[in-house]
């Protein structure tokens, strides 16, 4: 029987299936795992939500489901007691099934990692976003010609996706849309900083790394054209990706 | 907001009375902008050209797309200047100002200290002088 923090072993040699397990468990597990032997991997396809396949081939429908809801099920090839008991997992009972209980291995530790780890990311990202606006300041002053060419806020949009793409992809934006207040969807079919990494899902987790640095970019040339903004990008599937200008009214 | 990014003038006498002349003439400047947006002309100038002319003093305007505001006060005595050279003089101010705003240690928003700016400005107020 499976409860909160338990797993349940069949024996030697026979996979188990465990519950539901807490981030902190998940962590202990995975860094146990990725300490052990080959053929054991761990996907983390978001911020502290693991996945752990061990076993080649995809998850059953049913734990992507659990996964989302933020459950999530682990298959295990099952250990010695010894090796399972360092992760703070102790074995209880005995006979034909050993059922191991979770301990709090340092469980303030383990999260601490996961959320700087996090920490780490965001900040990362706002500085890399810190320095496209910088920078996109000094090109709102360099680019536009030497006529007062904006009438109004679509035409400051359309100079983002015109001459401020050609400026520093050398191409163009693909397409604009807006909802005629206040947000508009910049679309880049062939993003240039993605089009060399991969095409298709490959990499997702890793996209936003590179587009913090161009949507700093837009937000700075909007903000020497005097509009206030906030821009964040997103992928779908590499390399296109899509910048999404909401205009902040004063 | 309106306050000064840069401002430079000679002789030093009398400064405050230049400075007084610049700021009246911002409200000239935001005029000839606001009709300016109005009007269906397909070219809107950066140039404004004479906002308003004084007894002594001329005084010529300039906006960027960035709403950044160039104002000029010259001696009317002067008659030898012509309107291309006040708009050279303005296209180079504008030059300078973009070299320093491209500085990544300028902040946007601080007064220019730039000395490559302060040597642009010199050399145009020695030329005209």
């Amino acid at each position: 029987s499976l409860r909160g923090n338990e797993l349940s072993s069949g024996g030697p040699g026979t996979a188990v299936r465990a519950g539901p397990l807490s981030i902190e468990a998940q962590w202990a597990l995975s860094q146990h795992l990725l300490s052990g032997g080959p053929g054991r991997g761990v996907e983390q396809p978001s911020d502290t939500v693991l996945v752990l396949r061990l076993e080649p081939g995809k998850p059953p429908a049913s734990w992507k489901s659990a996964w989302h809801r933020g459950v999530v099920p682990l298959r295990l090839q099952s250990r010695s007691g010894a090796s399972v008991s360092q992760l703070g997992l102790c074995p209880e009972g005995g006979g034909g099934r050993r059922r191991f209980k979770l301990r709090s291995l340092g469980s303030d530790l383990l999260l601490r990692r996961s959320s700087l780890d996090t920490w780490g990311q965001k900040t990362s990202l706002l500085v890399l976003e810190g320095m496209g606006f910088r920078v996109g300041q000094a090109l709102g002053e360099r680019l536009p010609r030497e006529t007062l060419a904006f009438r109004e806020e679509l035409d400051i949009l359309k100079f983002l996706c015109k001459d401020l793409w050609v400026a520093v992809f050398h191409k163009q934006m693909d397409s604009l849309r807006t909802n005629h207040q206040g947000t508009y969807v910049l679309q880049d079919n062939s993003f240039p900083l993605l089009v060399r990494m991969a095409s298709g899902l490959q990499y997702l987790e890793e996209a936003p790394k590179f587009l913090a640095f161009t949507c700093g970019l837009l937000r700075g040339t909007l903000s020497t054209l005097g509009v206030k903004s906030l821009v964040t990008a997103s992928v779908a599937a590499l390399p296109a990706c899509k910048f999404q200008v909401v205009i902040q009214k004063p | 907001m309106n306050y000064p990014l840069y401002i430079r003038s000679v002789p030093t006498e009398n400064e405050l009375k230049f400075h007084y002349m610049v700021h009246t003439s911002l409200d000239v400047v935001d005029e000839k902008i606001s009709a300016m947006g109005k009007a269906l002309v397909d070219q809107r100038e950066l140039y404004l050209g004479l906002l308003y002319p004084t007894e002594d003093y001329k005084v010529y305007g300039y906006v960027t797309n960035s709403k950044v505001k160039f104002v000029m006060v010259v001696d009317s005595s002067n008659t030898a200047l012509r309107d291309n050279e006040i708009r050279s003089m303005f296209r180079k101010l504008h030059n300078s100002y973009t070299d320093v705003m491209c500085n990544p240690f300028y902040n946007p928003g601080d007064r220019i200290q730039s000395r490559a700016f302060d040597g642009m400005v010199t050399s145009m107020m020695i030329q005209v002088c």
